[in-house]
């Protein structure tokens, strides 16, 4: 009889933690995700669910632990190359440039990944069809975040690492985002989602981020605290 | 798909290189003959320091990837297939195309107002500076994009960026008579081209 190695995770975080400005915003979080896998994050507004995600997008460093993918460190230089390469990112700041098409906004992304034709589809796919030819500045909140998944799905990486990607989108945006994520883990895709609003994801990880802790006291605090005393 | 890139990059640089400089340097060359009562002899001698000057005022104005830090686009150029540092140079070339055209087409001005052209070392001397110069601002504004307030960002772009410009103006404004400074210049060049992805790097992390 033989025995099956366990399989590794794809992303595994062990014992994270990431400081910012003097404050612990994460402490020892412990996450593992295979394919398919779904994480929602959630929290009070401060208890680092961005921090988290920009993180894992390579924007900052845990100041503790490991993030690992395929079992390599990420933080890396050679490891974090080949693992950007795997991610998207939806954030509140949604990157569109007004004097662009709708059109436009996607296929110069697009490009940038060496790919070309997926943008229409996309954006019909979005509802955004018939807006393609119009500048970008006329949508509203609403559009332009169809807009960015518009992007995500032309673009099209293994893991989706969105932040609050339900914000402004109306009851069919939402089914719509929940359509293309459940579509998305179907083929082994990852998703981590930061989000106040209720997004429907079957069997996905809930994570509950703790409200964050005070900071440490500097030598600054300790004297004012002396002067009061 | 390469003249599908060529468009969206055309439209990108186009919509996001401030005109305004081009404005500023007119302004600049037009008023410094006026208070100096046009001395002939003054403007002639000493035209490329005042253009230089000119061309200084005008490009520190630029406030190069702060729309694309303030909107997101730098996140998603970082996460891209290319590396930031060359989709940033490739931004920085394509605003100093448009801002060198701008400037020669102000071309009848600086003849008649200094001489310009008489030899061509002038054209030469403005191509290469303000390419240096083009990418000085564009490492400074890199240095500066960790700054969230908008009047923090100008005052400190410009106290950073100002002591490297020395060497610049110098070498610039002297390249008539000391021809060694083209060697200088050039070697000026490549020096901050090889500090760009490192610099580049540092302002991205949080």
């Amino acid at each position: 009889m033989s025995i099956r190695r366990p399989q590794i995770p794809r992303l595994l975080l062990q014992n994270v933690s990431c400081m910012r400005n003097a404050q612990q915003i994460l402490r020892h979080v412990n996450v593992s995700l295979h394919d398919g896998g779904a994480l929602v994050l959630t929290g009070t507004n401060g208890s680092g669910k961005s921090t988290f995600l920009r993180m894992l997008a390579g924007f900052s460093k845990p100041s503790a632990g490991e993030i690992l993918w395929n079992g390599h460190d990420i933080t890396q230089s050679g490891i974090f190359q080949q693992y950007k390469l795997q991610l998207n990112w939806i954030s509140l700041k949604d990157a569109i440039k007004e004097r662009f098409t709708v059109l436009d906004n996607v296929q110069w992304f697009e490009l940038l990944e060496n790919k070309i034709g997926k943008a229409q589809p996309a954006l019909e796919l979005m509802g955004l069809g018939r807006l393609v030819k119009e500048k970008s500045r006329m949508l509203s909140m609403g559009q332009r975040k169809r807009l960015q998944l518009a992007r995500l799905l032309a673009i099209d990486r293994p893991i989706w690492l969105l932040d609050e990607p339900s914000v402004a989108l109306d009851d069919e945006g939402v089914r719509l985002l929940e359509y293309i994520i459940a579509e998305h883990r179907k083929k082994g895709g990852i998703v981590i989602v930061a989000t106040h609003l209720p997004i429907d994801i079957e069997d996905a990880m809930i994570l509950r981020l703790p409200p964050r802790f005070p900071r440490k006291m500097t030598l600054i605090d300790m004297l004012d605290r002396a002067d009061i005393s | 798909m390469r003249r599908l890139f060529l468009e969206l990059y055309y439209k990108l640089i186009f919509s996001s290189t401030p005109i305004t400089s081009f404005s500023l340097f007119l302004l600049y060359i037009v008023v410094t003959p006026l208070m100096l009562g046009f001395e002939k002899d003054f403007l002639c001698h000493f035209h490329l320091g005042l253009i230089w000057i000119s061309l200084l005022f005008s490009f520190l104005s630029a406030p190069f990837f702060r729309n694309e830090k303030e909107d997101g686009t730098l996140e998603l150029y970082y996460l891209s297939t290319y590396c930031l540092p060359k989709i940033l140079l490739l931004q920085l070339v394509g605003h100093w195309v448009i801002q060198i055209s701008c400037v020669f087409c102000g071309f009848p001005m600086l003849q008649l107002l200094y001489q310009f052209g008489r030899s061509g070392m002038d054209w030469l001397n403005i191509l290469l500076g303000s390419l240096v110069l083009t990418l000085l601002c564009g490492i400074h504004s890199c240095l500066a994009l960790g700054i969230t307030s908008s009047s923090g960002w100008n005052s400190l772009q410009n106290l950073t960026t100002l002591p490297t410009l020395l060497p610049l103006t110098v070498f610039c404004t002297s390249i008539e008579t000391e021809w060694f400074h083209v060697l200088l210049l050039i070697g000026y060049f490549f020096l901050f081209v090889s500090l760009f992805p490192i610099l580049v790097s540092i302002s991205l992390q949080d």
